[in-house]
C-alpha cells in the first residue's frame, strides 16, 4: 500500500535532485536512508543520555545491571505470581 | 543450535548494553534492526522492567522513557501471545521465562547476555550472518 504526503515544492525539488545524484530508484529509498540516519543519531543521543544517568547517579554499568536484575525479578513476581 | 536469524527475541540487557556502548556488538544489532535487516521482538515484561529501572534508578518521567524506546525498531509482544508457552520453557530462572516463551511463540532465537539460557544466539554468528555494511 502506498500513501501520499504533501511537501513544499522546494523540498520536492531537493529530494528529486538527491534521487538523481544518488542513483536511488525512488524517493522512498532516499527517505528510508534518511530514517536510518535519523535513528543512528537518536541511538547516539540516547547513549549519551544513558551514560549521563549513570554518572549522575554515581553507579557503574555493572552496578546498574545488578539493580536492574532485582527489578526484573520483581516484575516477574508481579506478572507471573505462580 | 541453528535459528532463522532474520528475527530474534532480546532481553533488557541487550538494550542497556547497546545504550552503554552503541559501537559495540549490541549497538550493531540495534543498527541492523533500524535498517530493516533483522526484526527484534521483546516481551512486555522487558518493557515494564525498563520503565521501572529508569523511573527508580534515574527518576525519569514515563514520557522520557517512551522517548528512549520510541526510536528503535523493537516489536513488543503482549502476554496474551506468549502466555501459553510459559509452561514449555526450559529456563529455570523465573524472570527469563517470558523471553523464552516469546521465542517459542514466535519460533525464533534468543539474543541475551544472560547465562541462564541454554540455547541462545551467538552474537558474532548473528552479525556475521547479516554481513557488513
Amino acid at each position: 500500500m502506498v500513501k501520499t504526503i504533501s511537501i513544499p515544492e522546494d523540498l520536492h525539488k531537493e529530494l528529486m535532485r538527491i534521487k538523481l545524484d544518488s542513483n536511488n530508484k525512488n524517493i522512498a529509498e532516499i527517505l528510508k536512508q534518511m530514517l536510518v540516519a535519523y535513528r543512528e543519531k537518536k541511538l547516539l543521543e540516547h547513549s549519551k543520555k544513558f551514560k549521563n544517568i549513570l554518572k549522575k547517579e554515581g553507579v557503574t554499568f555493572e552496578e546498574f545491571l545488578k539493580r536492574a536484575e532485582k527489578i526484573r525479578e520483581e516484575v516477574a513476581n508481579e506478572l507471573f505470581p505462580k | 543450535m541453528n535459528f532463522f536469524l532474520n528475527k530474534i527475541v532480546i532481553d533488557t540487557n541487550i538494550l542497556f548494553m547497546a545504550w552503554y556502548n552503541p559501537f559495540g556488538k549490541c549497538g550493531e544489532v540495534l543498527r541492523k534492526a533500524n535498517k530493516g535487516e533483522i526484526k527484534i521482538f521483546a516481551p512486555d515484561s522487558v518493557r515494564e522492567e525498563i520503565f521501572r529501572v529508569f523511573r527508580r534508578e534515574a527518576n525519569l518521567m514515563d514520557l522520557e522513557i517512551e522517548e528512549f524506546l520510541f526510536d528503535f525498531e523493537i516489536n513488543w509482544v503482549g502476554k496474551n501471545v506468549y502466555e501459553k508457552f510459559l509452561d514449555k520453557v526450559k529456563v529455570k530462572h523465573k524472570p527469563d521465562k517470558p523471553v523464552e516463551a516469546t521465542a517459542l511463540a514466535l519460533n525464533c532465537g534468543i539474543l541475551s547476555a544472560d547465562n541462564h539460557f541454554k540455547e541462545k544466539i551467538n552474537i558474532d554468528e548473528l552479525l556475521d550472518s547479516l554481513g557488513e555494511d
